[in-house]
């Protein structure tokens, strides 16, 4: 899997000085996988992956994000399921 | 009604356009917990992401930028009220820490590319030579051909990362490098620069280029600090969150 770099920046060298795709990209990469988060109540109680985080960033943010993500729910041996499901279970 | 968060600053900011929120919504900058917070005000949880949605976050972000040097919110944050101020009461050191370091900076980001030829691969001069291999062998082979060459270019990222580290040391104040995020990326760098640092940074990595000539970059900025914000970490670590 591949973050959305892989598709254009193949063989470039490009200066971003304007709007143009590589700046949304760049956009992108800074606005949904940087930034501060607030991490809830329930997020802290149930598992350390926020939940604004899984709902929102991961079905539309980097697949390197979601890997991430996914690759500490496996090692924390946490079932692929929503902290909220986990939550309600509990 | 939930606050829609694009980002925090520890002065008064002055937003000249108002209505270019997410989804058109007003922005407005309030006073919290001794933090000013940049919000619009939204009904849904969760703001959908769509070009227009994450352009506007920037865009406010940006704007604010240009009275201070905010803390930027990751897209999407929509919180409560009494959350929010919760949040701010709880980390309010480590936020004023924060704000001490990223003051009068910006983000500076730096990528670098796999050449499409991969004269960073060393794998490849050996790829001729047992073409006419038995399947089995050919498959070991390949796989060790794949094995070595994945070392070799972890190791040559490294040896990049550094040199980069070293020729802009004198100019970043910190530094965020990740070794090989994706397949065609070598590194992907982000600085922390002083706002009277900005021309001769660029100046430093032009010459850097130039000794890579094989390189290919991609390098913008400046950014509001995304990549210096998050304080995360220090919260899970202080509550023993795990």
């Amino acid at each position: 899997m591949s973050s959305p770099f892989d598709q254009v920046l193949i063989g470039s060298d490009v200066q971003l000085t304007d709007e143009s795709e590589l700046s949304l990209l760049e956009t992108l990469d800074h606005v949904l996988n940087r930034g501060l988060v607030i991490a809830g109540e329930i997020t802290i109680a149930v598992a350390d992956v926020d939940l604004i985080f899984v709902g929102l960033n991961v079905l539309i943010s980097s697949v390197e994000t979601a890997n991430e993500v996914l690759r500490e729910r496996e090692r924390r041996g946490i079932a692929a399921v929503s902290p909220a499901k986990q939550a309600a279970d509990q | 009604m939930r606050l829609y968060i694009y980002c925090l600053a520890d002065t008064l900011i002055h937003l000249e356009n108002s209505g270019n929120g997410v989804g058109g919504k007003g922005v407005e900058s309030v006073e919290l917990e001794e933090f000013v917070v940049v919000i619009s005000r939204v009904e849904e949880e969760i703001v959908a992401a769509t070009r227009e949605t994450i352009l506007a976050h920037d865009r406010v972000v940006r704007a604010a930028m240009k009275d201070t040097t905010p803390l930027p919110f990751r897209f999407g944050t929509a919180v409560t009220q009494e959350s929010l101020a919760s949040y701010l009461n709880a980390r309010r050191k480590s936020l004023v820490e924060r704000f001490a370091e990223i003051r009068d900076c910006v983000e500076m980001s730096v990528k670098i590319i796999r050449p499409t030829d991969s004269q960073l691969d060393p794998s490849h001069a050996a790829m001729s030579t047992l073409d006419s291999a038995k399947p089995g062998t050919a498959f070991l082979v390949a796989k060790r051909r794949a094995l070595l060459g994945e070392e070799s270019l972890t190791e040559q990222a490294g040896e990049i990362a550094g040199q980069l580290s070293a020729r802009m040391k004198g100019v970043v104040k910190r530094e965020q490098v990740t070794l090989q995020p994706t397949q065609k990326l070598v590194i992907a760098a982000a600085f922390l620069v002083r706002r009277s640092d900005e021309l001769e940074y660029k100046r430093e990595l032009a010459a850097f280029r130039q000794e890579r000539p094989e390189l290919h970059f991609l390098t913008s900025g400046p950014w509001p600090p995304y990549s210096f914000a998050n304080i995360d970490l220090e919260f899970k670590s202080h509550f023993g969150v795990s």
